[in-house]
């Protein structure tokens, strides 16, 4: 697991800055790319390759930062309720995290400096995108905020346009900025 | 002339950011050899480069989605 959460300055400072580069990613991943009858959902749900590499940097503070960012995109500037607001805000959360746990219990090295590297990133996000579809659209379907048929819709391009935004942006970031990151005290592979 | 004020403006902006991070991944894959000793030196410079790199690439996207947009007919400038 993601070592102890220490809180600090630089705790806030990456929390803070993956906020900020996600927030307007996230907005216009829902104006570029809607789904028609899923509120606040993306063909292409492109903050998440960011959100999900400084996670597997940062642990937790990165997936707070994709968390605070989506669940902002989703509410105020939509006009959503709060239960749009913290039901994908908490699904952004929930994913990076279980990418996270894959990638401690399969031990790999998030530089994918091996084959096995890259099949269990690959892995990891398909799982991870799953678990925010079926999360996100579970709740919307108990809620009653869609009706059983977007069930699948939602489930179905969750887990395309995620799986295809994390791994077409976050590959290449993982691959070149990683061996700079680790240097950091708060890099949690060490 | 077809293009409009705005679309000119906006274009020639894009156009400049696009060669301010062209030229800052050339200066940096030409300093990368002194990444570390800078790093050891300056811990903050890490976290500077890091974030600065995923800043770009979000600006690539945003460029590149805002170019689709017209380029698909959603938005006309």
């Amino acid at each position: 697991m993601a070592s102890a959460p220490v809180f600090g300055i630089r705790q806030i400072a990456v929390t803070a800055i993956t906020a900020g580069l996600c927030l307007p990613l996230a907005l216009f991943a829902i104006i570029l790319v809607p789904i028609p009858g899923l509120p606040a959902a993306s063909g292409f749900w492109i903050p998440a390759g960011f959100y999900f590499v400084m996670t597997l940097w940062f642990g937790v503070w990165g997936a707070l930062g994709g968390h605070i960012a989506t669940t902002i995109a989703m509410g105020y500037f939509f006009g959503y309720t709060l239960h749009i607001w913290m039901d994908g805000g908490l699904g952004d959360f929930i994913a990076p995290i279980v990418a996270l746990v894959i990638f401690k219990l399969l031990r790999a090295n998030p530089e994918l400096k091996e084959k096995r590297d890259y099949a269990v990133w690959i892995v990891s996000v398909m799982i991870a995108s799953l678990v925010c579809g079926l999360w996100v659209h579970t709740v919307h379907l108990l809620f009653g905020i869609i009706t059983w048929p977007f069930w699948w819709v939602g489930v179905l391009t969750y887990f395309i346009g995620d799986t295809l935004a994390i791994l077409i942006v976050g590959t290449p970031l993982l691959k070149t900025l990683t061996e700079y990151v680790k240097q950091s005290p708060m890099y949690i592979w060490k | 002339m077809g293009l409009s004020y705005t679309a000119f403006y906006v274009l020639t902006f894009f156009a400049l950011t696009a060669v301010t991070i062209f030229v800052d991944f050339i200066s940096m894959r030409v300093l990368k050899k002194h990444f570390s000793e800078v790093i050891s030196e300056k811990p903050i410079f890490l976290y500077v480069m890091v974030f600065k790199t995923l800043a770009e690439v979000a600006l690539l996207w945003l460029i590149v989605a805002f170019i689709g947009q017209i380029w698909m007919g959603w938005i006309q400038i």
